[in-house]
């Protein structure tokens, strides 16, 4: 062996042998953490880099929490860089460190790239606040609570998650009776009237919605304020049994194409319902509403008006279904166990429904709503946003704002969602989806054509009125015209 | 792996292989040309603050694109004790006072600054106590002894402290920054959070417990489903309806009037499928109950079972409403006191059927008593004992079985059936002369018992429910059962079932 080669096999085999130090982070001046290449890379998933994405993980899961941070010294190899702004902190989420392989890693601000940095120095407070409580609940808490426990690892904060079935009242019977409430809850849309009113929430308008969709920016607004920052969402779906159809729906598809393919349930298999769905609920006749000509739900001065053409279409449209035996109206449980046992050829129900129906092996496919007609609008499907409200009286506003935005980043974003078919409202995590979602297509379409479940009191109104009078249409007990007026005059009066 | 000392076994491991790789570059550099050297930073370069990426959420007070802060009309609400509202010129007067207006020289982001304004705890005076005007009595026990205080910023942004934990002396707000006025904000030797900008409010875990009452709720609970209604949504509803109807007490006293409610029948039917069968139990707010069967609820042959709460148009009061069930209708129908149940608070209906029936109780006077007055006399006279026969056990709930020979033991008072209240419808002393008590069952077995031993026994009851549930049917509708622990247990008593009928026997 040569003198070079063995030195160059001994540089390797150190190398090897000796893990090097890839990062050091300091805080004023002090060291407060060494991350060496493997842990890195034990925690790194995709992260945006340019065109493409590479594996990296995002900075707030680098660096210490910081209250606000105001100068970023960042060292490689080459060169030193200085940034300066007066929040620095609040970008730590969105910025990311990128493998560069040989145990090097690039940091990513934006379009920019530094590369081969060993050191970040940040200028800055630390964060105080240590402890945290979170109302949590829907699905996937197991794998939630995995994301906190993460987070509470990494920064060495205690974070307390609890399930709780109906947050909205709890947090308002607590406040009520002098409690002490939790720092962070879960929310959805149609809770925010009852927890602004009794101001149990602070309004984030503070925070940045940049890198979320468009359609999850506003999914948390009441009267001009957003109140959450959202975490994922569901959209409404169409479940077929492809045994019992002719043929898939393809993704443009159309009511007749609906219609036909129901018909051709009839009569192959005459035991079978065409389609079932819970129609005495308003949460599933808005997207017909929608698609048959309403503009939208809510009006702009928050009234709701239901005795309008595209309601009375919408309604005599599904009556119209269910008299010529191509729906059968079911509440949400009984739907489910006639799909389970293929009873039902067709069905309405949410996102949420793919991991359960995955589980129980059920033999099923997913279409996106269909249009009224081939150059017509499409139906309208609620797209069901989850999110995260900041306790008004939280001893931890800026941990809480910490925690959410970790839950936003892409990290999180590309774990959680992707694991239990919801969506994710990072843009980026939704590139990362298309490869890696069997439903995607059907999804993005959804959620294209999509809205978001109103936020606006009108709209809790709305549903409960219409609950008890659907019932009396689809039972005959009152006609379309007759439900839709008085349904009118009870709105109108609530919301006087 | 917050605050990680760096590993010296690592870092001495690290510095020998950075050596060695040192090393190994130094010999072969007559192949490489110029040494690398790893250690040698180029001179440092700043970005200019415009290269940064400007955070877009953080609302900067010097940032020319930003809405000027007001710095001159500005006012904070004020809650605690009592409401009151912090304008600029309220606090221009103040600051005349020197306590009144400090100065504190901090240092934040890398910058000190000259910060001047009042003391916090001084605006918290205003709205700790009663005083309504100036001077405040400032709260300083209070203040030690904690209670939440809570600022909120124009952009909603919310912070909430105990007062225990910070020095009155150390939060202040601000109005001047070296020298320049500037909208409200909070500053001081304190947490970076507290440091709120633009304060719109300020506000004090204080205030007196909330004297509204709370909302009232009709709770439905089918089939262990639970749904709760407002008097405002059941006015709102298509089944509300407004008809006379009246109730006669036992005393005979008849209360009548314009009903105002949902009819029953209806409701309840968007819910389940309401069946002649269906059991459905009134449950009132001082934990009465009573239970209808579906057939009662849907018969509407001269009137139709409304759930009300209003009367003539008020609203019915607490006592004895918000909600009492009643019949009405054109004819104005009229039923019996005790089936109209007032404060009623929930419904519960299960899926099991509704089962009627009747016993007779006969001496000097005869009655047959329906399942709805012993029901009555079970919620009015609750009794549960805790029965061990043959080493079965269970606990039933009752009525104690000296109160039903009330009825016949003398041939003028019957419980709830005399005007004059202060003559007792039981006689103790026709008890304690003597006589028999048979209780004979549906087979026609009998038990005969002695009223001496029965005489105020509270331990021996006839029970209606076993384990909390309606009996089952061999013992349906009633079963004489006893406390293990009870001191009478009458000579004779046995457990008998299926109890048809009570004969007194002189």
């Amino acid at each position: 062996m040569s003198l070079k080669s063995f030195a160059l096999t001994l540089v390797l085999a150190l190398y090897t042998a000796f893990p090097s130090i890839s990062l050091e982070i300091r805080l004023n001046g002090q060291l407060v953490q060494t991350w060496e290449d493997g842990e890195l890379e034990k925690l790194s998933y995709l992260v945006p880099a340019g065109p493409g994405f590479s594996t990296g993980i995002s900075l707030d899961e680098v660096l210490p929490l910081c209250a606000s941070a105001y100068r970023l010294v960042i060292s490689s190899n080459s060169e030193r860089r200085i940034l300066e702004a007066e929040e620095l902190a609040e970008n730590f989420a969105s910025w990311y460190l990128a493998t560069a392989g040989g145990g090097s890693w690039d940091l990513l601000i934006g379009q920019e790239r530094l590369p081969d940095v060993r050191s970040i120095e940040i200028l800055g407070e630390p964060l105080e606040e240590d402890q945290l409580e979170i109302w949590v609940s829907w699905e996937g808490i197991p794998l939630l609570k995995e994301q906190f426990r993460r987070f509470s690892n990494l920064h060495d904060v205690k974070i307390k998650v609890t399930e709780v079935p109906r947050i909205e009242t709890k947090l308002i019977s607590i406040l009520r009776a002098g409690g002490r409430p939790p720092d962070v809850v879960m929310v959805q849309s149609d809770y925010l009237p009852a927890l602004v009113q009794s101001r149990a929430i602070q309004s984030l308008d503070y925070l940045s919605f940049e890198a979320l969709i468009p359609k999850a920016r506003r999914s948390f607004s009441l009267d001009g304020k957003s109140w959450a920052v959202p975490f994922y969402f569901d959209c409404q779906l169409l479940f077929y049994n492809p045994r019992l159809l002719d043929e898939a729906p393809p993704l443009d598809w159309t009511l007749a194409d609906m219609e036909r393919l129901a018909q051709g349930v009839k009569i192959r298999f005459p035991g079978v319902a065409p389609m079932n769905w819970n129609a005495y609920s308003a949460y599933w006749l808005a997207a017909f509403q929608l698609g048959f000509g309403k503009q939208k739900l809510v009006e702009a001065d928050g009234s709701i008006r239901i005795d309008d053409a595209a309601t009375r279409t919408a309604l005599s449209y599904l009556l119209d279904l269910q008299n010529r035996e191509l729906l059968v109206v079911s509440e949400r449980e009984a739907m489910i166990s006639l799909f389970a046992s293929e009873k039902v050829a067709m069905i309405l129900s949410g996102s949420y429904s793919i991991p359960l129906f995955e589980e129980l092996g059920i033999p099923f496919g997913v279409a996106a709503y269909p249009r009224i007609r081939a150059d017509g609008r499409s139906l309208a499907p609620f797209l069901d946003f989850k999110g995260w409200a900041i306790s008004r009286r939280t001893y931890s506003p800026i941990l809480a704002r910490r925690v959410i935005q970790y839950l936003g980043g892409i990290g999180t974003q590309q774990r959680f969602p992707a694991a239990l078919s919801k969506l994710p409202v990072n843009q980026d995590a939704w590139k990362i989806m298309r490869q890696k979602n069997f439903y995607y297509s059907v999804l993005a379409r959804s959620a294209e054509t999509g809205v978001p479940v109103p936020t606006e009191r009108a709209y809790g109104v709305y549903k409960n009125t219409m609950w008890k009078l659907l019932r009396f249409v689809f039972s005959g007990q009152m006609s379309v015209a007759e439900a839709l007026k008085e349904g009118q005059r009870i709105i109108a009066a609530q919301l006087e | 792996m917050k605050l990680t000392k760096q590993k010296n076994r690592g870092g001495l491991v690290s510095l020998a292989a950075l050596l060695a790789m040192v090393a190994v570059a130094v010999l072969l550099s007559g192949c490489t040309g110029a040494p690398a050297t790893a250690v040698e930073p180029e001179p440092e370069v700043v970005l200019e603050p415009e290269a940064a990426e400007q955070p877009s959420d953080q609302v900067v007070a010097e940032s020319a694109t930003a809405e000027p802060a007001d710095t001159e009309s500005w006012s904070i609400a004020l809650r605690g004790v009592r409401e009151d509202l912090l304008e600029a010129a309220r606090f221009q007067e103040a600051k005349v006072h020197t306590s009144h207006y400090v100065e504190m020289e901090l240092e934040r982001k890398g910058q000190t600054r000259v910060y001047r304004g009042m003391p916090l705890y001084l605006i918290a005076a205003m709205v700790d106590g009663s005083d309504s005007e100036h001077p405040y009595t400032v709260d300083r026990s209070r203040w030690s002894e904690g209670y939440d205080i809570t600022i909120t910023g124009a952009d909603g942004y919310s912070a909430t402290f105990s007062t225990a934990e910070v020095d009155p002396k150390d939060l202040i707000l601000v109005d001047s920054v070296d020298g320049a006025p500037v909208a409200p904000m909070t500053a001081g030797n304190a947490s970076g959070k507290l440091w709120v900008k633009e304060v719109v409010e300020i506000e004090l875990a204080l205030a007196a417990v909330a004297s509204e009452e709370p909302q009232f709720e009709l709770v439905l609970d089918i089939n262990s489903k639970i749904s709760s209604f407002t008097l405002e949504e059941l006015e709102q509803s298509i089944f509300y309806v407004e008809q006379p109807g009246s109730y006669t007490t036992s005393a005979g006293s008849t209360y009548g009037g314009l009903w105002g409610g949902v009819r029953m029948s209806d409701f309840l039917g968007q819910f389940l499928n309401l069946k002649p069968e269906t059991s459905l139990t009134m449950v009132a707010m001082d934990g009465y109950e009573m239970t209808y069967s579906g057939k009662d609820v849907l018969d509407a042959g001269d009137g139709v079972w409304v759930l009300a709460f209003k009367l003539d148009g008020e609203y019915l009061p607490m006592d004895p409403g918000y909600v009492r069930t009643i019949k009405v209708g054109p004819e104005n129908p009229n039923i019996a006191g005790h089936s109209s149940v007032r404060m009623l608070q929930k419904i519960v209906i299960k899926q099991e059927g509704y089962r009627d029936f009747s016993i007779t109780v006969s001496g000097k006077m005869d009655w047959t008593l329906d399942r709805q007055t012993i029901q009555s006399g079970v919620s009015c006279h609750k009794r549960i004992v805790d029965f061990e026969r043959k080493d079965k056990a269970a606990r039933y709930t009752g009525i104690p079985l000296y109160l039903l020979l009330a009825y016949a033991d003398d041939p003028d008072y019957a419980p709830h059936h005399q005007t004059d209240k202060s003559i007792l419808s039981y006689s103790k002393e026709t008890a304690r002369a003597g006589y028999t008590v048979e209780i004979e069952a549906a087979d026609g077995f009998v038990v005969s018992l002695d009223s001496q031993e029965v005489d105020g026994n509270e331990d021996l009851i006839l029970g209606m429910y076993k384990n909390g549930e309606e009996l089952p049917s061999d013992e349906f509708p009633l079963i004489l059962v006893w406390d293990k622990n009870a001191e009478t247990v009458p000579a004779g008593a046995k457990p008998i079932r299926q109890i048809a009928a009570i004969r007194l026997i002189f």
